[in-house]
């Protein structure tokens, strides 16, 4: 057990590392990086990738995957601003009030429960069950908004706008949910039944660990994770539209398998989905600053993404190495 | 006349399958490459050219995945169209695509997004890409006057034409204005999130921005947002506005320019294009030669002045 923490300690100490490293070089090439406004600005943008990312590492920790995290986004956005958004005479804008949040949240709750009885109801692997829902979420959200631009006044832009204590609301929610979930994986019952599930799911099923609802909740929890990530980037933006959360599960994936999660369950971090959001949004912020290349963009997070994955492999296979050999 | 009847039935199926084809016997397989906003008015546009040609249509939307959209075109021909109107997703796919269509005997028109090769279609009609963000570029020469002026170029998509050549016209008309210095080219693959954080980046490194190529209408709230958080969101004319050049014509953008955010919105003929894609695909299916197989609509450029003046041509404002 303590090889295994370890590992994950060593793993993320290398992301904060690389996280630092890369800091530094664009510190050094470009004068506004370093910048405190720049930096509120990086945490600001991270946001909806932190957000899904602490969802999702209760989800892979117990072996599963949610593809479908960007579509709940778009359709429990389009839920919420359809039942609940007027529009304001014959203009494009729709004024929206505060019944948007809990319209949206409980639309993201529904659609992440529909993903987990999918997933235990009816024994569907986790990739194939929610690859469907990721079309058929995407595709109830183009029909109820009739893929119709939203330019959205009102309540919807407290969240994403609001600021507080010099730092944008949405970081204190991510900050304060990180927390919460890294306490409830490491600390708390449910979180080790999750990793004891992730790890070898016919031991915990056999030690009396209730698989089914653990599942369920932690569709649960992507659910309601991409209906947060939504308020949010539309709270910022300012619109709705039909890409809203289009590839966001590939950027929350990636920031969850860079943190030291392993896809292969039973293992994962918090703090290391954390830092993988932060390094994915630092590269962003970066290269939009030192003006890079257009094309040089997909280039590295290809590559960041073919590292991350290389690295849960290897760890993987080290971990295994050591449980296995002889104390 | 008791011969006449079998007759006429050989004739008619002989007709119907190898003769040309009646318009209200035309079936056109429409394949988009995404449903957002400014193709949802083109699904409009088309459905009403497609009424007044009196053909019948079978619509699929290949939801940005050039695999799904190639299956999709194979769906249509197998479910026996008589023509393709397609919005290709990849340049490249759709040569291939059109190049299987045709092969089998159905004629494949491309709308708004040419494919790498236009020989591979029977006819293309789209926007003029390259005239539009040519016009974006001696906008902001002619607004920069020979003064410095710093410009942020957001970029669309990086794999298909409107993206690629919205931004390669426009720094060829910058390359004469030396004052100009393009401070960022941000690709976003038309994200209205990305297009906002790039802004926002731009402006933290150089706050003294003065303008920003925007080159469609979705993302311009996440820009103004972007700028109304570093307190830049001023109207044309008055002191600080940051020079804000769009392309689409869409009601948002044209909301825009009439509050006086947006100095110059170039509008696509959405109405024309679908009208000219579904005539050509309905002669195509009758046998007929289409006389010019590629055409391209310059859009309409408009800007706070000139809005209402114009607004009867510009689908976006009525």
């Amino acid at each position: 057990m303590s090889g295994r923490m370890s590992l994950q300690a060593l793993q993320q100490l290398g992301l904060a590392a690389v996280l630092l490293a890369v800091s530094v070089v664009f510190g050094l090439n470009t004068a506004g990086f370093a910048d405190l406004g720049n930096l509120r600005n990086i945490l600001l943008d991270a946001t909806p990738t932190i957000i899904g990312a602490v969802a999702m590492t209760f989800v892979i920790v117990t072996r599963g995957i949610d593809l479908s995290i960007g579509s709940i986004a778009n359709v429990a956005m389009a839920t919420a601003v359809v039942l609940t958004g007027t529009k304001v005479g014959v203009s494009v804008v729709t004024e929206t009030g505060f019944a948007v949040y809990p319209v949206a949240l409980a639309a993201g709750l529904a659609f992440g429960l529909l993903n987990g009885w999918i997933i235990v109801g009816l024994g569907v692997n986790p990739l194939i069950a929610t690859l469907g829902t990721l079309t058929l979420y995407r595709g109830i959200g183009l029909h109820l908004t009739e893929a119709s631009l939203y330019s959205v006044e009102g309540g919807l832009l407290a969240l994403g706008r609001g600021q507080f204590l010099g730092l944008g609301l949405p970081v204190w929610l991510a900050l304060a949910l990180a927390t919460g979930g890294g306490f409830a994986l490491s600390r708390s019952v449910v979180g080790r039944q999750m990793l004891a599930l992730g790890g070898d799911p016919r031991s915990a099923v056999e030690t009396g660990i209730r698989s089914r609802r653990l599942i369920l909740l932690v569709y649960a929890l992507t659910g309601i994770a991409g209906a947060l990530a939504g308020l949010i980037i539309v709270g910022r933006v300012g619109v709705l539209t039909s890409e809203l959360g289009f590839g966001f599960e590939f950027t929350v994936i990636t920031a969850v398998v860079l943190g030291g999660t392993s896809l292969f369950g039973g293992r994962g971090s918090i703090l290391g989905s954390m830092l993988g959001a932060l390094l994915l949004t630092t590269i962003q912020n970066g290269l939009n600053l030192i003006g890079a290349d257009p094309y040089l963009y997909d280039v590295v997070r290809g590559l960041v993404l073919m590292v991350a994955v290389s690295i849960d492999t290897l760890t993987t296979r080290l971990s295994r190495r050591q449980r296995a050999s002889p104390v | 006349m008791k011969p006449l009847a079998p007759l006429s039935t050989a004739t008619a199926l002989s007709l119907a399958l190898s003769g040309p084809a009646l318009a209200q016997d035309v079936t056109i397989g429409v394949s988009f490459d995404k449903i957002e906003p400014f193709r949802e008015a083109q699904i409009k546009a088309i459905d009403a050219a497609i009424e007044k040609a009196g053909a019948a249509q079978q619509f699929l939307n290949a939801d940005k995945d050039a695999q799904r959209q190639a299956s999709q075109v194979d769906t249509l021909i197998s479910d026996g169209v008589n023509a393709i109107v397609a919005i290709p997703w990849d340049i490249e796919a759709a040569v291939t695509m059109a190049q299987v269509s045709e092969a089998s005997g159905v004629p494949f028109v491309t709308m708004d997004q040419a494919p790498a090769d236009l020989e591979s279609v029977a006819y293309h009609v789209g926007g003029d890409p390259c005239a539009d963000g040519t016009t974006a570029g001696e906008f902001f020469v002619k607004a920069a006057d020979g003064q410095p002026f710093k410009l942020l170029e957001i970029q669309g998509g990086l794999a298909n034409d409107n993206g690629i050549r919205r931004s390669r016209c426009l720094n060829d008309a910058l390359a004469a204005a030396p004052n100009i210095t393009v401070i960022a080219q941000v690709p976003t693959d038309w994200s209205t999130e990305r297009a906002m954080i790039g802004a926002q980046n731009a402006l933290q490194e150089h706050p003294d921005l003065n303008g920003i190529y925007q080159p469609w209408n979705d993302g311009l709230t996440g820009i103004f947002s972007a700028l109304e958080a570093r307190g830049r969101l001023v109207p044309v004319g008055e002191e600080g506005h940051v020079v804000l050049v769009s392309i689409d014509g869409l009601p948002l953008g044209c909301k825009a320019v009439r509050d006086r955010l947006v100095d110059l919105d170039i509008a696509t003929p959405v109405p024309e294009m679908a009208e000219r894609a579904v005539n050509a695909a309905v002669a195509a299916a009758r046998g007929e030669e289409i006389a010019t197989k590629v055409e391209f609509l310059p859009g309409i450029p408009y800007g706070p002045d000139d809005v209402d003046a114009k607004a009867a041509e510009l689908w976006g404002c009525n």
